[in-house]
């Protein structure tokens, strides 16, 4: 048997796994559930027997966050077994404060203009340049209140997916 | 003068190239497809009978050429050109250069386009004409002076637009004499990197109107019908999400008398081929003419299931010089008819556009869909081009039934490697106030993008999801790690038990 931990937005869920022939037992919410589990397309897309109901699911995992899609609902959940839910509490207790962000960008595209400069402070949500693709202007924002420490693009320049944008501290 | 096209070029990508080669195949009349170094692998490369590389992927080097289309026109062979719809479709230079060619363009005559393409022009066409408009200046605005008093004059909020206008660019909405002066900046620097055009004018910005229009098809010798009236009101900063035919907001009456009036003006200008005269509507249902398309829009096939009409096949016969072979009365609409647009825009980061390799599509199908796309498994969304990638179409009897089956075939379409906005719609879907017809042009700025409500059935089927997903996946990773070899001295195996258990 092997348990997890499922962090959703307003409760915690451990559900516990055992296997049984082609099919999986799960405990779940003090239900015990037959569940199928079939990867029908990659990278994402599942198809979920659960009791016989019959569900697909986009899932989508990076780390130990889930996005998972069901039916026009986007659901974000955080999954860890026993071992590392331990070992994420006592990184959490020997956490120092969190030092320099770097905003990236999350697509590909053509930087139009930048927004701020270094030493301005910025507010959650404040736009910090604007990058042009697919002929839309997209701002993109800065995640937290912040300090401009650096702005790593100039306006006319392409940057690729991942590019260091801007830190902020 | 010829009777039908023996050759068409289609001077256009993605889904609207598609949809004009279905025709052309169609009418039998054979086919050249344009593309950029990107689109090499494009279905409309692949479907048509002849396909020339015009240029790199960005589009002014490639779909943007009028004298790479005028070539290949040439060396091909072909005797007219399909523009479809955005790139050069209003363009009246590439209409000029067809007509100098001696290439039949699929459209209005050159003069017609640069007319209804000046938005002030079009605007005085219509008020010579006694069609209500939007109260606002006459001519463009001179100066900070002058839009400070057209504005007072009108009324606070106003909108400030290209006078080159098209796709929402240039365009502000000033709520606050304060505001005025920065958002006349603004749209003026758009309008000019945009169209090299820094003309503005001001209208009245109105509240809760409805977004109305008319597709009429117009032939040279003077013969002209309206194809009834599309709903476009549910947009996303000025670009249109979802639309429906007809309009709940429409009765007979207003129908006729809308209808009669976009045919009118087509008349007046010596309209040929389809398009489109757009309104806004308000809440007495006043209209008022807010700018004519002279071209096929990407809502056109709503009004096709509707009324039984094949727009294209009648813009192909119109173009070579066949007589409209429809008559008003002929028009008896059916039914109801929506569109989704489908984007390649994560609807839960900002409708950000979403980059990538498209792995697998599953298209819904059944009865009542239609489905206009040109994705297929392994096909790239590039950032050069519309994230438009499908548009799916349904039909009802009712509007209640059309909405039901969009909200089905909604369902099935699973597009997978990039994020849509597939979710947002099923949710518009679902939205008490879409499905009492309480919209207008501004409900999107209202309903705050999507939101996350995920209800409790959802969260608990999600949490198990995701739960036995990574139960698989640690499952794999230590059947994997089992089956290295033991003991050969190496710190292989132990790393990567603790990997998978990671």
């Amino acid at each position: 048997m092997k348990k997890f931990y499922v962090q959703t937005d307003d409760e915690l869920v451990e559900v516990e796994f055992e296997e049984q022939g082609q099919h999986l037992l799960i405990r779940a919410g003090g239900e015990e559930l037959i569940v199928d589990l079939r990867k029908v397309s990659e990278p994402s897309l599942f198809s979920l027997i659960i009791d016989n109901q019959s569900h697909e699911v986009f899932v989508e995992r990076c780390g130990d966050e889930y996005d998972v899609l069901v039916e026009g609902e986007l659901h974000r959940l955080k999954v860890q077994d026993e071992w590392a839910r331990r070992l994420a509490s006592i990184q959490r207790r020997t956490k120092h404060v969190e030092g320099a962000l770097e905003i990236k960008a999350p697509m590909p595209g053509i930087v139009l203009r930048v927004e701020v400069a270094v030493g301005d402070t910025v507010e959650r949500g404040q736009g910090i340049i604007v990058l042009g693709a697919m002929k839309m202007e997209n701002q993109i924002k800065s995640p937290r209140k912040g300090i401009v420490k650096s702005v790593e693009v100039e306006p006319g320049q392409t940057v690729e997916q991942g590019k260091t944008i801007a830190v902020i501290e | 003068m010829f009777t039908t096209f023996r050759k068409v070029l289609v001077a256009n990508r993605g889904e609207v190239a598609l949809r004009i080669l279905r025709a052309c195949s169609e009418l039998g009349m054979s086919t050249v497809a344009v593309y950029s170094e990107v689109d090499r692998n494009s279905l409309h490369v692949r479907y048509a009978d002849q396909a020339f590389l015009i240029g790199p992927a960005a589009a002014r080097d490639s779909y943007l050429r009028i004298d790479k289309l005028i070539e290949v026109a040439r060396l091909s062979g072909a005797d007219g050109i399909h523009p479809g719809y955005g790139f050069l479709a209003e363009s009246p230079k590439l209409a000029a250069a067809c007509r100098d060619a001696g290439i039949g363009f699929v459209g209005p005559s050159p003069e017609v386009v640069a007319l209804m393409g000046d938005k002030l022009a079009a605007r005085k066409a219509a008020c010579d004409l006694g069609i209500p408009v939007i109260p606002g200046s006459d001519g463009p605005i001179e100066s900070i002076d002058h839009a400070r008093q057209v504005a007072d004059e009108i009324g606070f909020p106003v909108i400030i637009k290209a006078v080159a206008g098209g796709g929402g660019k240039g365009m502000r909405v000033v709520e606050h004499p304060d505001a005025l002066a920065a958002a006349m900046a603004g749209a003026r620097g758009e309008a000019a990197a945009a169209f090299g055009d820094d003309r503005v004018y001001i209208e009245k910005a109105l509240d809760g109107v409805r977004h109305v229009e008319f597709q009429i098809l117009a032939d040279r010798f003077g013969n002209a019908v309206h194809l009834g009236e599309r709903e476009c009101s549910i947009q996303r900063r000025h670009q249109k999400l979802i639309e429906e035919a007809p309009s709940a907001s429409v009765d007979a009456g207003l129908r006729e008398e809308m209808g009669c009036v976009a045919v009118r003006l087509a008349r007046a200008v010596g309209y040929e081929s389809a398009g489109t005269v757009e309104f806004l509507l308000d809440r007495d249902k006043r209209y008022y003419f807010l700018e004519m398309n002279t071209r096929l829009q990407v809502e056109h096939p709503i009004t096709e299931l509707i009324t039984g009409v094949d727009i294209v096949t009648e813009q192909l016969r119109i173009a070579a010089g066949r007589r409209l072979r429809i008559q008003q009365s002929d028009i008896r609409p059916k039914g109801w008819a929506i569109e989704c647009r489908i984007a390649a825009e994560d609807p839960y980061n900002d409708f950000l556009p979403s980059i990538g390799r498209i792995n697998n599509v599953y298209e819904p199908s059944g009865p009542g869909v239609r489905v206009d796309s040109a994705i297929y498994d392994g096909c790239e969304v590039t950032l050069y081009y519309d994230s438009l990638i499908a548009k799916l179409i349904c039909w009802g009897e009712t509007r209640g039934q059309a909405i039901l089956r969009m909200r089905r075939a909604l369902s099935e379409f699973k597009i997978l490697g990039v994020k849509t906005n597939i979710p947002f719609h099923l949710q518009l879907m679902d939205s008490p106030t879409f499905i009492a017809n309480r919209i207008d042009t501004r409900y999107l700025e209202r309903q705050t993008s999507v939101e996350r409500t995920p209800s409790k059935d959802g969260a608990r089927l999600a949490a198990i999801a995701a739960a036995a997903v990574a139960y698989r996946a640690q499952q794999e990773a230590l059947a994997r790690a089992a089956e290295i070899p033991r003991g050969d001295g190496t710190a292989w195996r132990s790393t990567a038990r603790k990997l998978a258990l990671r």
